[in-house]
């Protein structure tokens, strides 16, 4: 946006906002010979209905919620001659105007809700008004600031133009003299946005969190708001698999996920609606945390996605990733629940009551974010509160065993208290 | 034959040697080695923001284990969510390449487990490496933004302690904050007063502005200077001329003295004024005549030195003007300038006798206002140069408008102004930047507003500067722009300052 500037206004339009056009330019040099118009007594100037940014006497802006509109103009022509008489409804040698003031701006109302408007506030003139000499032009810019929030649509207002000294008139043929106007028309554009929000407050949701046990249902809610300016259409939500933070690879599947409703045609401006998620439980599945993304889409807003955590507070005995265990994989993966940081012991009996194999380890208990290792008392991020053994279906000695039938024992530390769990394992070789 | 006898000797010696293997030993002969698989980082702890992350294992892999997206997560610790991209062996290498670039320093946690080597033996535990994405061009994100009353032009800002302030807008509001600028309220507004350009406050109760008078409607081209006894519930006008121009307020309030401040504008062509507050005096210089145009008068510290700078059209070009004054503004001389120097905007005071002028085309120059003495400053001095892509004929270039040092320590201080990028064919994209210097001048470095898109550079062009002293100074700007300064710390930013999709 320009400053004002000392420069009688024809002169200052050029140089101090441009300084592109060089030398002075006289509307005579832009108007050619046209129409006849007549000569008027005390004056009268003209905002050219198809200069500077008019088509047909509307200035056309747009923009977004939050910033000022695109810069327009219009141009003020004190005709010295019929052919610098640009709306041929008078001219006038030898009178300036240099009191010229925007004797009103309506406010800009929208077109298809007239109870929205954009107050007359906003606008803002770039440039100065006065003085417009005999014979010169004034361009004035002009742009309005779009509030926070303005819904989308097209607004309409008028300017009008006057001189407080030099008041109006009209000529010989009953048309006004010394007063000019012209419309705005503001294309606010729809910004598309949501914003997830916490089911009963107005705190944004970082992360939906649901606690349930093996086997049980359990929901979350969640609000979605419409924070941009124009209604949002076709919602849908959707959660992705949850996997096991810990190194189990068990997922429970976005199928076992379900969103009530999972989508709405449409979220109007400034509106939430609620919605809850509810994840079936796979019955024994391992305790511990699950994790995916919750996604809420739009067609006319990004996409949002914040973390969804399930944790399951039970604990199961064994969970075996394939059985019966063929060779293809060429191991068995046997997960069981422990406590970070804690020792386990898994041991393989044959159907004969023969030790088959045996492992024992540390649960793995996360690493601080300098690096340290951490322990039980004081488990890291990332600890694990399950664990997978890999059997590579090998005995003691390193030999491959037999197909069969065994018998696993996992000993581990749960919540605490010490736990021994076994199931039976088939081998088809 | 010798011959056949020699192999025969040696078939018996291998089929010994093997006998008495399998006799001294009976396990599988195919079992691996004992053996721990392990796994390292081999990419540095910082990475570009789609850069790739490499890990390499100490034995061969079963790849099929690693390519497993469940054996390999990669999460974003700012957001907590995983970060998708695509897995491959480069020879031993397990490399994983993000699906697209991340934001600047975001937390990475790659989590490695279930991995199995070709012996099916299996990654002993988890392994987490902990990374981020490099730093942003712009890492001093000390300012941040304030709430705005408004999405008009914030035409300037004062504050007279670390929770009192004032902002004025270019169409003649003026708002208040008494919590460091938490809120503000709207304190003024005159229909009679527009063009706003600059408010100072002398106290608490006192706060001098310049702008426009309408005077009842009876002209639209004259200046005034105004003048709040009341905390800026209302004004009144100090002086004002017809026609004239005030663009810019530089008050200084010495300790036990009254204010005492210079204007800059144009009366017809460059001008500028002083007002003693104590004297109720006025001291006007020009105007120069000509086509010589002001655009800011600046008073030093102690009151005793002032500059004024504009522009001067010559043959159809613009150039940079300015004047010099070693009376506190009550009198001036030109001040010759390097060749060519472009359109000077502002100016600020480094200390009693030092200003920076500022104008287009990255123009800074350093003048002493007591000698005349004129050194341009440029790229070696921090100060963004103009940019040019010859294949897509993009420009980015800069204007500097305000500069403003802290009254408690000069060498810490900052220019203002404008980036203007520009592209053939599209509307310029014009935003604000910050340039701070730690070393009176010398030297200058950009900041970031915290939160501001692309990377904290992408805000409204500023208007003003007011610095309380190093620890606390706010700019204001276009679209309502308010940002604060809060204290001296180098807040370069930390992990997680830049949201996804900045």
């Amino acid at each position: 946006m320009s400053r004002r500037s000392d420069l009688p206004q024809s002169r200052a339009s050029r140089v101090l906002r441009f300084a592109t056009l060089v030398g002075v330019l006289t509307v005579a040099t832009l108007f050619p010979p046209g129409a006849r118009a007549q000569q008027v007594s005390g004056g009268d100037f003209d905002i050219c209905d198809d200069l500077g940014s008019l088509e047909g006497n509307v200035m056309h802006l747009r923009g977004r919620p939050g910033f000022g509109t695109t810069s327009g103009s219009f141009v003020l022509v004190n005709a010295a001659n019929d052919a610098q008489d640009c709306d041929h409804d008078g001219f006038t040698p030898g009178v300036d105007f240099t009191n010229l003031y925007v004797q009103q701006v309506t406010d800009f109302v929208n077109v298809a809700e007239p109870s929205r408007v954009i107050s007359s506030r906003n606008f803002i003139l770039g440039d100065f008004l006065n003085p417009l000499r005999n014979a010169f032009q004034n361009v004035v810019g002009v742009t309005v600031n779009i509030p926070v929030g303005t819904p989308a649509g097209t607004y309409r207002g008028s300017v009008t133009i006057t001189d407080s000294v030099r008041t109006r008139g009209i000529n010989a043929n009953g048309e006004l003299l010394r007063v000019d106007g012209f419309i705005v028309e503001i294309e606010v554009l729809p910004v598309g946005e949501a914003t997830l929000l916490q089911p009963d407050t107005a705190s944004p949701l970082d992360s939906l969190v649901i606690r349930a046990r093996a086997g049980d249902r359990a929901s979350g809610v969640f609000r979605i708001a419409n924070t941009g300016n124009t209604p949002l259409t076709d919602v849908r939500v959707a959660v992705s698999d949850l996997r096991s933070e810990s190194a189990v690879g068990i997922i429970i599947p976005s199928s076992a996920i379900s969103a009530s409703p999972p989508s709405f045609s449409s979220i109007a401006f400034r509106d939430t609606v609620r919605t809850t998620v509810t994840v079936s439980v796979t019955r024994g599945i391992l305790g511990g945390r699950y994790r995916g993304t919750l996604i809420v889409q739009s067609a006319n807003a990004p996409s949002i996605q914040v973390p969804f955590v399930l944790i399951v507070t039970s604990s199961r005995g064994i969970v075996f990733e394939n059985n019966p265990v063929r060779n293809a994989p060429g191991v068995a993966r046997i997960a069981f629940n422990a406590d970070p940081g804690t020792d386990y012991k898994v041991a393989i009996y044959d159907m004969d009551g023969l030790l088959a194999y045996t492992t024992t380890g540390t649960v793995f208990a996360g690493v601080t974010v300098a690096g340290t290792p951490g322990t039980a008392a004081n488990p890291a991020a990332g600890a694990d509160y399950a664990v997978s053994v890999t059997w590579p279906l090998i005995n003691g000695r390193g030999e491959g065993i037999a197909s069969g039938t065994y018998l696993v024992i996992a000993e581990s530390i749960v919540n605490g208290q010490r736990q021994l769990a076994q199931a039976k394992l088939i081998v088809i070789r | 034959m010798p011959g056949s006898t020699l192999v025969r000797g040696s078939q018996i010696i291998m089929g010994l040697a093997a006998f008495l293997f399998a006799a001294g030993c009976d396990k599988d002969m195919t079992a691996p080695p004992p053996f721990t698989l392990t796994a390292k980082m081999v990419t540095d702890t910082v990475i570009a923001r789609q850069g790739s992350i490499r890990i390499l294992f100490n034995g061969p892999i079963n790849h099929s284990t690693a390519l497993d997206p469940s054996n390999f997560t990669v999460t974003n610790t700012c957001t907590g969510l995983t970060v998708a991209g695509a897995l491959r062996f480069i020879g031993d290498t397990l490399v994983f390449s993000p699906a697209q670039a991340l934001p600047f320093l975001t937390g990475l946690s790659v989590r490695v487990q279930g991995i199995l080597d070709v012996y099916n033996r299996a990654l002993p535990q988890p392994v987490i490496f902990r990374l981020r994405t490099e730093n942003p061009p712009v890492s001093d994100v000390s300012w941040e933004p304030l709430t705005s009353p408004t999405n008009d032009f914030v035409s300037s800002v004062t504050f007279v302690d670390t929770q009192l302030g004032w902002i004025s807008t270019f169409t003649g509001g003026v708002y208040r904050t008494d919590n460091g600028g938490v809120s503000f309220a709207a304190y003024f507004k005159n229909a009679e007063i527009s063009s706003l350009a600059d408010i100072r406050a002398a106290s608490k109760d006192t706060l001098y502005m310049v702008g426009a008078p309408s005077f009842g409607g009876s002209t639209f081209s004259a200046t005034a200077l105004f003048r709040s006894v009341d905390g800026a519930k209302t004004f009144q006008v100090v002086f004002s001329d017809d026609p004239g121009n005030m663009f810019s307020l530089s008050l200084r309030k010495r300790t036990g003295a009254a204010a005492e401040m210079v204007m800059g504008g144009s009366r017809g062509s460059l001008a500028a004024w002083r007002y003693d507050q104590q004297k109720d005096s006025i001291a006007r210089f020009g105007p120069v005549g000509g086509s010589v145009f002001g655009t800011m008068a600046a008073l030093s510290p102690d009151g005793a030195n002032a500059a004024t700078v504009g522009l001067q059209v010559v043959s159809g070009s613009v150039l940079g003007v300015a004047y010099r004054s070693t009376d506190g503004g009550r009198s001036y001389v030109p001040v010759t300038l390097p060749a060519g120097t472009r359109l000077l905007r502002g100016l600020g005071f480094i200390n009693n006798t030092d200003a920076l002028l500022l104008g287009d085309t990255s123009t800074v120059l350093r003048l002493n206002t007591t000698t005349g003495a004129v050194t341009s400053l440029g790229a070696a001095n921090g100060i963004p140069q103009t940019q040019i892509d010859a294949t897509t004929g993009t420009a980015i270039f800069f204007l500097f408008t305000r500069a403003a040092f802290a009254p408690d320590d000069r060498n810490v201080g900052w220019i203002i102004g404008t980036s203007v990028r520009r592209v053939p064919g599209q509307a310029d994209v014009r935003r604000g930047i910050i340039l701070i210097t730690r070393d009176g001048g010398q030297t200058f470095t950009r900041q970031a507003v915290l939160g501001a898109p692309d990377n904290g550079l992408g805000f409204p062009e500023l208007r003003d500067i007011f610095v309380l002293n190093k620890s606390f100074s706010v700019v204001a700007g276009d679209a309502g722009f308010i940002a604060a300064r809060k204290s001296d710390v180098q807040n370069f930013a930390t992990l997680c300052s830049f949201p996804a999709g900045q």
